[in-house]
């Protein structure tokens, strides 16, 4: 998607907000994956082609806080492990992804590995709240309306 | 093949600090095989879970679990096509979407 819109988007998307709602925005970013076995770093994953998509996205949340349409309130960065049994495995899995490559070699000293081995992700997950206040509490009338839940599960 | 994604939980961890999901309708855009929705929908008041793969659509569908199923709704659908009333979502989650 390009970049305007991404923001068109989620100008749209805060539209179903509540006034005070959040906004939670999880996504992997640079440095690159990491490849690992037995505690040795094998090398690194190409992300020149994901990452530029997934800091379009972030940029889009950002433009909306510029504009006075979100606020931001949290930002957290943390690793995350995707484990395999062997080399061959990791090697498959990430043949499949549809933006991230394999360098070819480190493809070859990933397929040497018979053992357990690993992919460090870098992730970040920030929060965002609406402007306004949202209503708190359970509705004191008893009046609440089965409408107010879009997904239409609300007894 | 054999993989894990996250055996520690980091993901869910890290998106229940940012926020508090308890009894709150939440909508979340790119929920792919509902692998974090299992985790922070139990407090929830309902989720819509949507994702433009129908195939992932499909393997959250499959595997929701029985006691979550009155609560949780999947729709496949991109972010740009997700139509809703005004202010009836009280926490919008992306995960890698966009």
């Amino acid at each position: 998607m390009e970049p305007e819109g991404v923001v068109d988007v989620l100008r749209e998307l805060m539209e179903v907000l509540v006034p005070g709602g959040v906004v939670v925005d999880l996504l992997s970013v640079p440095p690159p994956e990491r490849v690992e076995a037995g505690g040795e770093i094998l090398g690194e994953l190409d992300g020149s082609r994901f990452f530029p998509r997934a800091l379009e996205a972030a940029a889009g949340l950002d433009a909306l806080v510029a504009e006075g349409l979100l606020a931001q309130e949290g930002e957290e960065r943390f690793p995350v492990f995707i484990r395999y049994p062997t080399g061959r495995d990791l090697v498959a899995d990430v043949a499949q992804r549809e933006f991230t490559r394999m360098p070819d070699e480190l493809r070859a000293r990933v397929l040497g590995v018979g053992g357990p081995c690993e992919i460090r992700d870098n992730c970040l997950v920030r929060s965002f709240r609406k402007p306004g206040v949202r209503p708190v509490g359970p509705d004191p009338t008893g009046l609440r309306k089965r409408g107010s839940d879009p997904t239409g599960l609300t007894p | 093949m054999t993989r894990v994604v996250d055996g520690e939980g980091a993901h869910l961890a890290a998106i229940t600090r940012a926020a508090d999901f308890r009894d709150r309708r939440v909508l979340e855009i790119g929920g792919g095989d509902g692998r974090l929705t299992w985790g922070f929908a139990p407090s929830s008041r309902s989720v819509l879970v949507t994702d433009p793969d129908a195939e992932s659509i499909a393997a959250a569908r499959e595997s929701c679990p029985a006691e979550l199923q009155v609560k949780v709704r999947f729709k496949v659908a991109s972010a740009a096509e997700i139509e809703l009333d005004r202010e009836t979502i009280d926490l919008v989650f992306f995960s890698w979407s966009l």
